[in-house]
């Protein structure tokens, strides 16, 4: 009973926290849903097992991360089955979703364009510098339990995060310039 | 105009939290339900294990104990037929 009542607590408290890790995750809303079901499901099974060597909180981000991860490898698996079979069906390409709908009210930022281009940069950092920025920023967890999430020390996540601001930098950067070009060959 | 490492760190700190839709909340609360009928922890396997085996075995013993004492009457039977009957046709009352 005791198991039940703290798990909705940690589901009340969490739940859009880890639906918006993993989404930014995976820029895919039903990728997204079905991993978010597979987080809570497994929280639910193993919470009464789950030895309190860090926060309950820390946990399940580590257990939203290495979901998220698994369907990532397990996407890029298929993809890679899917070249070869586009070679026999070319139109089978996939159809990647678009997030910009998923419901946002917590909107703070001015620049929607900014979040979107920060986002779609965030897309492209390796797998580590990712799931950094994405546990320090959006899940919004402290340097120190972002580090046992990543089973890492707090001094190589903050290197993590530097490095990954810096690559965002040029990325945003070479975004920008790409939009004057446009801006002065549309004048 | 060029960037700062300080307009990264806003613009991260300020990206919007995407809100988790009510139909997904609805999915997840319905699947825990679902889990929690059918979900039966380890603890508990065992314990169902160890009573079906004491329930086995108390039936096992009962099954040979009124065997025995079967056994044991049809043997008595025979004794007093071989030794105590005059005739050995004679059925017993």
């Amino acid at each position: 009973m005791d198991q039940e009542v703290s798990f909705e607590d940690l589901y009340q408290k969490l739940k859009h926290r880890v639906y918006s890790t993993v989404l930014s995750y995976l820029q895919q809303l039903e990728d997204a849903e079905e991993v978010t079901q597979d987080v809570f499901l497994e929280v639910h099974q193993k919470l009464a097992t789950f030895k309190n060597e860090s926060s309950v909180e820390t946990w399940v981000y580590r257990i939203a991360i290495n979901k998220s991860l698994d369907f990532l490898r397990y996407k890029n698996r298929k993809k890679r089955f899917a070249f070869f079979t586009s070679l026999y069906a070319p139109d089978s390409s996939e159809i990647k979703h678009d997030i910009s709908h998923a419901q946002d009210p917590l909107q703070k930022i001015e620049n929607k364009e900014l979040a979107a281009q920060l986002r779609s940069a965030i897309d492209t950092l390796n797998e580590q510098q990712k799931t950094a920025i994405i546990l320090i920023y959006v899940a919004q967890l402290p340097y120190k339990d972002a580090a046992l999430a990543m089973d890492c020390s707090v001094k190589a996540l903050e290197s993590l995060v530097m490095r990954a601001k810096a690559k965002l930098k040029t990325q945003l950067e070479s975004y920008n310039e790409g939009n004057l070009k446009n801006e002065r060959q549309k004048k | 105009m060029p960037l700062h490492l300080n307009d990264i760190e806003k613009g991260l700190q300020e990206l919007p939290e995407y809100r988790m839709p009510d139909y997904l909340d609805q999915k997840i609360k319905i699947r825990i339900t679902q889990t929690r009928v059918v979900n039966i922890t380890k603890p508990q396997l065992w314990w169902a294990a160890a009573a079906a085996i004491l329930i086995l075995g108390l039936n096992l013993s009962m099954i040979l104990s009124n065997r025995s004492k079967k056994g044991n009457e049809a043997v008595s039977y025979t004794r007093s037929i071989t030794f105590d009957s005059p005739s050995l046709i004679s059925e017993p009352q």
